[in-house]
């Protein structure tokens, strides 16, 4: 059940709010002709999140030999990337204790996405493991 | 299932006769496993042409335009390019697990995850191979078959 949440809820969940959100913006703008605060603020993280898949594709060419060195090195590259928006967009006020708990946010979201992809990849690894076992039985 | 062994010096190749009432999926895969054991690939070692087993291929790797056959303990080369090995050898156990590699499923001993969503396999022999990953999906069928 928790393979089944992880591997098939989270994303279609994700997916679903995210194109949900998109059209309901996309047709806002259409149809008002101008963006509100909230959906400017959702087409602004759009920008935001297929930037920084675009970074993540760039850092995983690096053969890192360890997760913990791909998840600090990725962390350190999209820091300024996530402080730049996060400023320059006005999603937080300029001062030390927003600056702080938007540091704080992005660290426990990226630490959230890189323990998910761990899980689900050992998990993979699991299955592989098992229809090896399988296939051997069958087959010696 | 009568297992009979014949030892007949007059005839020059090994023939194996199959008797059976049905056909069953266990003698599919019994045929299966015999065919794969008869496939042979062809290798250049010290300007020696060499037949290599299949069973005794780890892998195959193309390195700067030449590609190459890993048995256990051998390295052969061969003319053939490593997306004419992949469709000639379709059908067998070796399946593709990154531009430059092809791996024997009967030559792994485990696998574990790997940063960059791939996939580390260890080999009987003790070497490690990367599955990049778009080709795990590959392997999983592959192993499922």
């Amino acid at each position: 059940m928790v393979y089944k949440v992880l591997k098939t809820y989270i994303p279609a969940i994700s997916m679903c709010f995210t194109v949900i959100l998109l059209l309901a913006g996309i047709i806002n703008l259409v149809t008002e002709g101008k963006t509100n605060l909230f959906i400017g603020f959702a087409f602004e993280l759009v920008g935001y999140l297929v930037l920084t898949c675009i970074l993540d594709e760039l850092i995983g060419r690096i053969n890192f030999k360890t997760y913990l060195g791909h998840f600090f090195a990725e962390a350190a590259l999209l820091y300024p990337v996530n402080l730049f928006f996060a400023v320059n967009f006005n999603w937080i006020g300029i001062n030390t204790s927003s600056i702080i708990l938007c540091s704080i946010v992005y660290i426990f979201v990226m630490a959230a996405i890189h323990l998910y992809f761990y899980y689900m990849e050992k998990s993979s690894a699991e299955e592989i493991n098992r229809l090896l076992e399988d296939w051997r039985d069958r087959n010696v | 299932m009568k297992l009979l062994l014949q030892h007949r010096k007059e005839i020059q190749e090994t023939e194996i006769e199959i008797r059976y009432p049905n056909m069953t999926e266990r003698i599919t895969r019994l045929i299966q496993h015999i065919r794969q054991y008869d496939f042979m690939l062809e290798g250049l070692k010290e300007d020696k042409v060499y037949q290599i087993p299949l069973d005794q291929v780890c892998y195959i790797e193309t390195i700067d335009r030449k590609t190459f056959i890993y048995s256990d303990r051998n390295i052969y080369e061969t003319r053939k390019t490593i997306q004419v090995m992949e469709s000639e050898l379709e059908e067998t156990t070796i399946v593709r697990i990154s531009k430059s590699q092809l791996l024997n499923i009967t030559a792994v001993n485990n696998v574990k995850s790997y940063p960059n969503h791939r996939i580390m396999v260890e080999l009987n022999n003790g070497e490690h191979l990367l599955v990049s990953r778009k080709y795990i999906t590959n392997l999983k069928e592959k192993i499922r078959r």
